[in-house]
């Protein structure tokens, strides 16, 4: 008997692939649900309710539309039907969100609410913080920005310096935050701050998550336009904001900790793949509609549905794993920079095959096109930049 | 990772004892030992490579995963392909060389009272000098046909990829067995068994750079310790994370909606991820790693070779577009055929 097979347990062929899980299987179970929100955004823009933008995600702001999502419950999916929730899989998450952001479908008002709030108040909540935003957040009524970066601090986030101490009402919030999208057209804010002094060894400690009224008195913001003409960057000063002791999310000094699960869940998720999608699909049907499509032309787009298709493959890897609980903050960084580096590429590739259009037909495009090179540049930076994504994966090397 | 890493994990390991019995000894030969060692440890048949069902070909891909860890050097993915074509026709676990479609030859076939045979040339056809079969396109439309390779002449050579391969001359030859397939259907599933096989070279060719940068010092400090080199490494790991995942969902090819287009995909990420990975693996390497005495050469070597097999990326990516118009014109959007895939 060959004896290179000592204590190595084989693996039963049939039982390994059907043990395994592996393919598409469980996101390819899902096609009524997948057309019935195709159908809908159809129809949306049809009946010119709404209109496709690219990089959806800050650029399309549309209450009204987010709360046709939440009536439908499309917000919230996963989470659980005592809090406005559906109990349904990450899996119909995915499809909902690749069908909104291919389309371009404004989804703004609603999206961090969705992404990172309430997953957050899930996990780390309390009770009484779950039953009061959760419900209201699942029927796209309220709306949430980030208040992570600051003047000093951007990459170098640990170096916040925006300041909770303890008052007499519960917490007194002194500081400012900058880059923040949204937030002069969201109800609350989630802030990263310190509430402990700095320490030598380690910067990350001592770090909390606080949810703002944005409303309160001491709160002002200020609007910053972006290269692209639009409004969706803002500064935000904290004076002496006065908050209830339960604005606390999480545990006190947790802060850092809580805020990388938060970010894992911006990284990993199909939007980070397909945020330039709506200028490629506009411009891939034209070529394709021309009678006999340039043969460069058609290799750029080839390209991209490549990349696209590999991309989203991880990004469902990594939905599998937080749904088995793993921790999955390099694989997040893996789908991210992958995923945002191809957006960017997208972009290229979209001029290339405009390259090779008619005349008349690349005017018509034009405008939407340069508004997606504008915008462009932003996709390797928001949510952690290339370098950062690549220094979260080398720890785990 | 995925679930079956560990199934995979142990396919290497054997993979290991097998190929490092033989690289200190003489070649001579080895490669028919290995053959059978491969057989032996039923990494080829009962399980392994010598599937005869599409669900199996599912399997036949975590082994070829796992088989490809090392310079293998052995023609295991086109044993995937044998059971498939040939159903229980082909011996189990036969060592069988393949004759792609796309090799310079010239086969005739004469069929008479007393079977079929052939006559003709085929040059350059790899690892035939060295196993038992040839398969060969038949004469009549998606066939295929099996040989013994004692009954054709073969001279023997090696090619720049290391391989044996063989120019074959045949006259009147039996033909031992006839099986029913597309080419388009064998070529498709070529390109999801050469993706897998590469995705498994690339974990390997991953690991040893990683290592290498953490032990080897310049400037009197690890490479590992310079941003610049870590993050090379990084792009190379989520790279080789991107064929694995692909590799592992094109193998389900048998339920997939175009088992053509799947297959194209497959073989354009891995292809283009093997270009980069290799390249920041030698550069991570430096010198030592374009020797002949260190492995990565090796390895650098078998992955360029699969990169070209069953049409290389670029190849791939003019079927794929060729097949995006043909597809999309009849108004199937982008976004539908990249859900539907």
């Amino acid at each position: 008997m060959f004896n290179v097979t000592e204590g190595v347990v084989l693996p039963s062929a049939p039982n390994t692939v059907s043990a395994s899980g592996e393919g598409l299987n469980t996101f390819k179970s899902l096609p009524a649900l997948r057309q019935q929100v195709r159908t809908f955004i159809e129809e949306e823009i049809a009946a010119q309710r709404i209109v496709p933008a690219v990089d959806p995600i800050p650029s399309g702001y549309d209450p009204s539309f987010s709360r046709k999502l939440g009536q439908k419950g499309w917000i919230g999916v996963t989470w659980p039907t005592r809090f406005g929730g559906n109990g349904w899989s990450p899996q119909a998450r995915f499809c909902i969100t690749e069908e909104l952001v291919a389309a371009g479908a404004p989804v703004g008002a609603h999206w961090i609410a969705d992404r990172q709030f309430g997953p957050l108040l899930l996990a780390v909540g309390s009770e009484q913080q779950c039953e009061q935003f959760l419900p209201q957040i699942a029927r796209g009524e309220l709306y949430c920005s980030i208040g992570m970066s600051e003047p000093h601090a951007g990459s170098d986030l640990s170096g916040i310096t925006t300041k909770a101490t303890v008052s007499e009402t519960g917490w007194r919030l002194e500081g400012r935050k900058i880059w923040s999208s949204r937030a002069h057209v969201s109800q609350l804010m989630l802030v990263l701050c310190r509430t402990e002094p700095p320490q030598v060894e380690d910067r990350r400690l001592g770090l909390s998550q606080l949810i703002v009224d944005l409303s309160l008195p001491g709160v002002t913001i200020t609007p910053i336009i972006s290269m692209d003409g639009e409004h969706h960057f803002n500064e935000v000063q904290f004076d002496g904001v006065q908050l209830p002791a339960d604005a606390l999310l999480g545990t006190r000094g947790e802060g850092w900790k809580q805020s990388s699960q938060e970010l894992a869940s911006e990284r990993g998720g199909p939007e980070r793949i397909l945020s330039s999608f709506p200028a490629l699909a506009l411009v891939a049907r034209r070529l394709l509609d021309q009678p006999e499509p340039p043969a460069e032309a058609l290799e750029a787009t080839a390209r991209c549905v490549v990349r696209i298709w590999g991309a989203r493959l991880l990004a469902q890897e990594t939905v599998r794993r937080i749904e088995l609980g793993r921790n999955v903050s390099a694989d997040a960084a893996a789908t991210k920079d992958l995923g945002t580096v191809l957006e960017t590429d997208i972009v290229d590739e979209v001029r290339r095959i405009l390259a090779y259009l008619p005349a008349a037909e690349r005017a018509g495009l034009a405008d939407f096109v340069n508004l997606a090179t504008l915008k462009a540049p932003a996709f390797t930076i928001s949510g952690g930049t290339t370098e950062i994504l690549r220094s979260v994966q080398a720890r785990d090397l | 990772m995925s679930a079956d890493t560990s199934a995979v994990e142990a396919i290497e390991e054997v993979t290991r004892a097998i190929v490092g019995r033989y690289s200190l000894e003489t070649k001579s030969d080895w490669e028919s030992q290995a053959w059978a060692d491969f057989a032996n440890a039923e990494l080829i048949a009962n399980g392994g490579l010598g599937v005869g069902d599409p669900d199996w070909f599912e399997y036949a891909c975590a082994v070829l995963r796992g088989a490809f860890c090392e310079e293998t050097n052995l023609p295991l993915v086109e044993a995937s392909l044998v059971r498939l074509i040939f159903d229980r026709e082909a011996p189990s676990a036969a060592a069988v060389a393949f004759v792609d479609p796309d090799i310079p030859q010239s086969l005739t076939y004469e069929v008479r009272d007393d079977g079929r045979t052939i006559s003709g040339w085929a040059t350059g056809v790899p690892w035939s000098a060295v196993m038992d079969l040839v398969v060969a396109r038949g004469s009549e439309p998606d066939t295929w046909i099996l040989v013994r390779v004692a009954d054709c002449e073969i001279d023997r050579r090696t090619d720049c990829w290391g391989r044996p391969v063989g120019d074959i001359r045949m006259s009147g030859t039996t033909v031992q067995a006839v099986g029913r397939m597309t080419e388009e259907r064998v070529m498709s599933y070529g390109r999801v068994a050469v993706a897998c096989a590469m995705s498994g070279t690339m974990r390997t060719i991953l690991a040893m750079s990683i290592k290498y940068a953490k032990e080897r010092e310049q400037f009197g400090r690890p490479l590992w310790s310079f941003q610049t080199i870590k993050h090379q490494l990084v792009v190379a790991s989520e790279l080789v994370k991107m064929a694995e995942r692909t590799s592992i969902a094109s193998a389900d090819i048998a339920r997939t909606s175009d088992e053509r287009m799947a297959s194209l995909l497959a073989k354009c990420t891995a292809g283009s991820a093997a270009t980069t990975v290799g390249n920041i693996a030698h550069h991570v390497h430096g010198a030592i790693g374009m020797t002949d005495e260190y492995k990565l050469s090796h390895l650098t070597r078998q992955l360029f070779m699969l990169r070209d097999r069953f049409g290389s990326e670029h190849e791939c990516l003019r079927e794929f577009a060729k097949g995006l118009a043909s597809v999309t014109s009849s108004g199937t959007s982008l976004w539908e055929l990249i859900t539907a895939l």
